[in-house]
């Protein structure tokens, strides 16, 4: 699509004009910001982001501005604000401890779009990364779609031509935790018939283009694309494993469709937690030992809707001897793994330090697994891979894991 | 998860083929010599065989499907650097 | 009794009167525009929609007094001092603007402020200054002697806090000193401007008193002027913003319709109506 100049108003909602102007600057989100945790930089904050973001408006489309006008916004300082905007992990935790009800993470994405709309653009890692990926194969990998269930399926998984169940995995899933992508097919297949999309139908979810590079203008054609796909197959109840995808279809699916989902999208634990409900999954083996669990951003601090505390504690806890306990951080304000949103791909230094701080976190609990259910949280945790060789990267991959890491969902099926 | 440097062996070209749309990041490269490919996925310590779940490689839960399948196939198992 | 303009000279008198007229065209003009800019925005969020200046300022008011603003819950979620030290600074203030207001139509319509009515009304007032001097005297404190580990450095916040905390102690002070000279009887139900009464009484002789009065009526006003100008550019604008960002932050946990009228409608239209066409012309099983 045509790159515009960048109008600072144009495309922002009444709510977020008015969020804008809602910030006291109480300072409290800095003291839950993974980034401020590890930069200490209060200029790439939320509350000096909305404030400088406030400005620029008020200089270009006030009675103040018109009145007293200082000088232009400079591609120096729309530079800065654009690095600042992209050191952001995209958790929410900002949001979720405003104590003016500030919606962050929904604004950061609104901003982030206006630089990829605009002449400005977003980072070029991101351009020349999961957006080019996406345009040639609808996916941010740089691979064709038709492999992608030979990494992980198992031999003995038989998939429903339709089903009422359905699941979809998911690109990080399969390319950067297919642990989490076997695991979950492993407990679908013992609770009874569920259906894939054919790997050449299942695209991306959008949420590396729209929330990593700020591409809006790809959602409506895979919007369309996937609804109808999932349609075609029978699906009512949609199991999502990676919870980003969740949040993007909730979100921006049926915003882009023209009309609500015509299945129920929900994550893997919520519906394996109803399968548990409905007696159709049980787990048999015994687990002698402690765990915890961390809740991944998108699950804690969703878009729209609640968010997804239950459903894995729940599940959890129908496993025979295990004993679950909390982080001291968890729920709603869980920590951040750093590695959302682009994150690791243009700042992964930033990204490696906040992945540690979630480990020093953990460190302190007595447990001796922590779970989670996230492919960027595995990516970033357990297999500590990250797209950019870098000091900082190297150093935090040689740090001994404190406990062991892993998905619920793997976790789980091994206790069939 | 520890290290894993397994020395993959007797796989099939189509598994070869998948497993080079896997690793392709910087860290977990797979590096080839002589026909095998060596792993290097996870961080920390050298794994020996049995993760820290105590499972071997055969069963290891973090290696993906596609790698587990040819390791279940093999008798010898390798692990670290490849011999100068 | 109530005594309006004691010791201040009618000139004095009718340059207040003038920057009073001043400092509400230029905050009405300001925060007018502020509101304006609001309803410029899209309507994707349905809570919103179609709003223009009026409902926006009318939703605003009415959120003000929600069960979660007007007792700053959000607030309180994270901090009961700093809970306690806003609510003092919001009621508070919310008192002293009805007082004003009261006074006015007591001075100019109605006389109303008689007998036991005044006498509660000048202590709730006092109260309502003290409750603004010790929130700001906190914000003060928390900001440039206590210092958060981590904080955005404005200026403007400074200014803001200062103005707000200097305009409340003058106001104190000319209390204060019409009470040292007066000694009216419903001194004894404004404890706070008693007790500031007393210590300027100690200080100062009933001339300088006079002065002092005068001298602080006229700072007084001028930065409670300042303070009011200011307020529709300034972060205190939260004061209209913040508790529709409250509301909609809320209603997300909550069934919230979707997004609607938003960015690339023309593309969604196309394909829903594409769809649609598709749907029609399927043969009838």
């Amino acid at each position: 699509m045509a790159k515009t100049p960048f109008d600072f108003l144009e495309g922002l909602t009444k709510k977020e004009l008015i969020e804008l102007d809602a910030c006291t600057r109480c300072n409290e989100c800095l003291n839950w910001c993974p980034v401020q945790d590890v930069t200490d930089d209060p200029n790439i904050s939320p509350p000096a982001r909305l404030h400088a973001y406030k400005g620029y408006i008020e200089r270009t489309h006030t009675l103040k501005g018109k009145l007293f006008p200082s000088k232009q916004v400079s591609d120096e300082e729309l530079k800065g604000f654009k690095d600042s905007l992209w050191k952001c992990a995209l958790c929410g935790t900002c949001g979720e401890v405003c104590t003016v009800g500030i919606d962050t993470k929904k604004l950061w994405w609104t901003l982030r779009r206006k630089f990829a709309e605009s002449a400005l653009g977003c980072p070029e890692a991101l351009e020349k990364g999961p957006l080019a990926n996406y345009h040639k194969y609808r996916s941010p990998f740089p691979f064709p779609l038709t492999n992608k269930y030979k990494i992980w399926m198992p031999d003995d998984i038989e998939l429903a031509d339709q089903a009422e169940i359905g699941f979809y995995e998911g690109c990080g899933c399969t390319w950067d935790a297919p642990q989490m992508a076997e695991g979950a097919v492993r407990l679908f297949n013992a609770a009874g018939p569920f259906t894939m999309l054919d790997p050449e139908e299942s695209w991306c979810c959008g949420f590396p283009q729209a929330a990593g590079s700020g591409e809006w203008s790809i959602m409506a054609e895979l919007a369309n694309h996937m609804v109808k796909a999932f349609a075609d197959k029978g699906i009512k109840r949609l199991a999502v494993s990676c919870p980003m995808c969740l949040d993007i279809m909730k979100y921006l699916w049926p915003y882009f469709y023209g009309e609500e989902l015509p299945f129920r999208a929900m994550t893997t634990a919520e519906l394996l937690a109803d399968l548990l409900d409905e007696g159709k999954l049980k787990f048999t083996k015994r687990a002698e030992e402690t765990v915890t669990y961390h809740d991944p951003c998108a699950m804690a601090r969703p878009f729209m809707g609640k968010a997804v505390l239950d459903a894995p504690r729940k599940l959890l806890n129908a496993v025979p001897g295990l004993k679950l306990m909390n982080m001291d951080r968890h729920g709603t304000v869980s920590r951040c793994c750093g590695g959302s949103a682009g994150e690791r791909v243009v700042n992964s230094d930033i990204s490696a330090k906040i992945a540690r701080e979630l480990f020093l976190e953990a460190k302190k609990s007595t447990a001796g697994t922590m779970l989670t259910n996230c492919p960027v949280c595995y990516l970033n945790l357990v297999t500590k891979t990250h797209a950019a060789p870098n000091p900082v990267v190297e150093q935090w991959r040689a740090v001994e894991d404190p406990l062991r890491i892993n998905d619920l969902t793997q976790y789980l099926a091994a206790l069939l | 998860m520890l290290l894993c440097k397994v020395h993959l062996e007797g796989f099939t070209p189509e598994e070869k083929e998948i497993l080079d749309t896997m690793f392709f990041h910087p860290y977990d490269k797979l590096e080839e010599y002589d026909g095998k490919l060596i792993m290097n996925y996870g961080s920390g310590e050298l794994c020996l065989g049995t993760n820290d779940f105590g499972e071997d490689c055969k069963h290891c839960r973090y290696v993906p499907v596609v790698v587990r399948r040819i390791l279940q196939r093999q008798e010898h198992f390798e692990f670290g650097k490849k011999q100068a | 009794m109530v005594e309006e303009f004691w010791n201040i000279p009618h000139g004095v008198v009718n340059g207040f009167y003038l920057l009073a007229g001043a400092t509400i065209v230029i905050f009405v003009l300001g925060f007018w525009d502020k509101l304006r800019l609001w309803s410029q925005g899209m309507d994707a969020d349905q809570e919103l929609k179609g709003m223009g200046p009026l409902a926006l300022i009318w939703l605003s008011i009415t959120k003000f007094f929600s069960s979660d603003c007007f007792v700053a819950k959000r607030l309180f979620r994270r901090s009961t001092i700093r809970g306690v030290m806003l609510v003092g600074i919001m009621w508070g203030m919310l008192a002293l603007f009805l007082g004003t207001t009261g006074r006015t139509i007591n001075y100019w319509f109605v006389p109303w402020l008689k007998g036991g009515i005044w006498y509660l009304f000048s202590f709730i007032l006092d109260i309502a200054g003290l409750a603004v001097l010790v929130g700001c005297g906190f914000g003060l404190y928390r900001k440039y002697i206590s210092k958060p580990e981590r904080m955005v450095k404005s200026t403007q916040d400074g200014v803001l806090l200062g103005l707000l905390f200097l305009a409340t102690l003058t106001g104190f002070l000319v209390e204060g000193a019409r009470i040292a000279v007066l000694n009216p009887p419903a001194a004894d139900l404004s404890p706070v401007g008693l007790a500031f009464g007393v210590i300027t009484r100690s200080l100062l002789g009933r001339e300088a008193l006079l002065s002092v009065h005068l001298g602080f009526w006229v700072i007084h006003f001028l930065l409670a002027f300042s303070f009011i100008a200011y307020v529709p550019f300034s972060k205190y604008e939260h004061m209209f913003a913040s508790q529709i960002s409250g509301f909609l932050f809320e209603e997300k946990s909550k069934k919230r319709e979707i997004p609607k009228d938003w960015v690339y409608q023309d593309e969604i239209l196309r394909r829903k109506q594409e769809r649609q066409n598709s749907v029609d012309v399927k043969p009838s099983a």
